[in-house]
């Protein structure tokens, strides 16, 4: 179970991130919502240990998020483009912590012929399910996905969704689903939280 | 579907350039060696003067022709050629040097991003070729005065696009990926900031290598750089300006084409490993 206990960062005195807590139970579809700037991306570094609060505290089973990488919580950033390097083969960016997991390159319909190409030789719906297949790891319990699917057209964000949630489902794995179409998190999540906009000076 | 085929495969592809980067890096080698060995094995006070044989076009005896001096245009374009290639590549090599070394420093530290600005702007601010002269002068002239002179002047066009490249790839989302998948800092920079600096490096070190020539020409000419009594391309093209007007063309012309060769060779060479480095780009 991973946990935020009134969790505060602000960066250069501005406050981004003030008293927030969470839950998240295994297996669970977390919506998280909140309009532009309400701090979604950063709690969603926060939560995967890649930027320290500066109060509070994030919980992994009762105890701290362990420091080393790749720990248990996953961060899925935005802009699957900006997030491979356009100078690896897409073999290798599956391959990036951990050799790929079969099972994961079927469910999101992975082709073993892409392992020579590039990132610009796909388009951007192979290149999001690319992106967030490295972060399948065994040691993967919570997947954070940050507007994953927002630069995509509906058919191709539903048909990556229509293949994440039951292989995460599968896996035991708890999804946080950042988005902002309220449709597409009510048909996901089991819960929501929406951070509310932060005053510009704290 | 299976991992073999997502990790065995990227590898294959680059067989084919790899190849081809072999190849072509033979017959640089091959190109930059001749003018060297051949050089070696001529006598070591070059041709002699011969009043016998002045401003002869070239035949079976002289395949190059002979200056007004008598010179055997040959051994002396080959021996110039020699000099040359050892000018253009030492200072190529120590002006690359400075500018990784430089670029990547500013890059990582702020107060030497300072000091490294400020000497940028120095060496592009002043005239260029003055900045090489007080080098090369300074240097005590002679082979080591032009590399020097290149060498410590050229860098800071280089050292700003590293620097610039350094930061944008340090920055990168694809690099906080990597972090958060538990790779260390090293791991980092071998495999996301070096394939992503080389080519620069490598296009940098080409572009140098001819215009150091071409300074080395420009010094000799002045009296700074290479001896007269030593052969030099420079040397050479700026005395055959009086031969070309008498009509002695071959004067100018052989040694002219060696530089070309040489150039140009390095050039398809530098070509080859800037697409080795980036993997998007076909096979030529």
């Amino acid at each position: 179970m991973l946990s935020a206990e009134a969790v505060s960062l602000s960066f250069a005195g501005r406050s981004v991130l003030r008293e927030v807590s969470l839950t998240v139970t295994p297996g669970e579809v977390l919506g998280l919502s909140g309009p532009s700037g309400a701090g979604k991306s950063t709690l969603a570094r926060v939560l995967s240990g890649t930027l320290a609060p500066d109060a509070g505290r994030v919980l992994w089973q009762g105890s701290a998020l362990p420091r080393h990488h790749p720990g248990p919580v996953a961060h899925v950033p935005q802009s699957p483009e900006l997030a491979v390097d356009p100078r690896w083969t897409v073999g290798r960016i599956l391959a990036n912590a951990a050799p790929p997991d079969p099972e994961v390159l079927a469910a999101l319909a992975i082709r073993p012929a892409w392992a020579e190409r590039h990132p610009a030789e796909l388009s951007g719906g192979e290149l999001a399910r690319v992106s967030l297949a490295r972060f399948f790891l065994p040691t993967t319990r919570v997947l954070i996905c940050d507007e994953i699917t927002a630069q995509l057209d509906a058919l191709a964000a539903q048909a990556l969704w229509q293949a994440l949630t039951p292989l995460a489902r599968h896996r035991g794995m708890a999804l946080i689903v950042i988005s902002h179409d309220a449709a597409l998190r009510r048909a996901l999540c089991s819960r929501q939280i929406t951070l509310d906009p932060r005053p510009v000076a704290a | 579907m299976t991992d073999a085929s997502l990790t065995l495969r990227p590898m294959a592809r680059h067989s084919p350039l790899r190849r081809a980067l072999l190849r072509r890096g033979a017959l640089v080698a091959a190109v930059f060696a001749a003018p060297i060995l051949i050089a070696l094995t001529l006598p070591e006070t070059g041709p002699a003067v011969n009043a016998l044989t002045r401003n002869l076009p070239p035949s079976a005896a002289h395949p190059f022709g002979t200056d007004a001096l008598g010179r055997d245009m040959a051994a002396r374009s080959f021996a110039a050629l020699a000099v040359s290639v050892k000018v253009g590549l030492f200072a190529a090599i120590l002006s690359t040097a400075l500018a990784v070394v430089l670029g990547l420093g500013a890059a990582l530290d702020r107060r030497l991003d300072w000091l490294v600005g400020i000497l940028t702007e120095m060496a592009l601010g002043l005239p260029h070729f003055v900045l090489v002269m007080l080098v090369a002068y300074a240097a005590g002239g002679g082979m080591w005065g032009v590399v020097f002179g290149v060498g410590l002047t050229h860098w800071p066009r280089l050292s700003r696009v590293l620097r610039h490249e350094a930061q944008t790839v340090a920055a990168a989302d694809f690099v906080a990926v990597s972090r958060a998948l538990g790779r260390p800092p090293l791991w980092i920079a071998r495999h996301h900031l070096a394939p992503h600096l080389l080519p620069q490096v490598v296009a940098g070190f080409v572009l140098i290598f001819p215009h150091a020539i071409l300074h080395e020409a420009g010094l000799s000419f002045i009296g700074l750089g290479i001896p007269p009594h030593l052969p030099s391309i420079g040397v050479i093209l700026s005395e055959s300006l009086r031969a070309i007007m008498a009509g002695h063309w071959w004067v100018a012309l052989f040694p002219g084409l060696g530089l070309m060769i040489v150039a140009l060779s390095f050039e398809l060479f530098g070509e080859t490993l800037r697409r080795a480095a980036d993997p998007r780009e076909g096979v030529a």
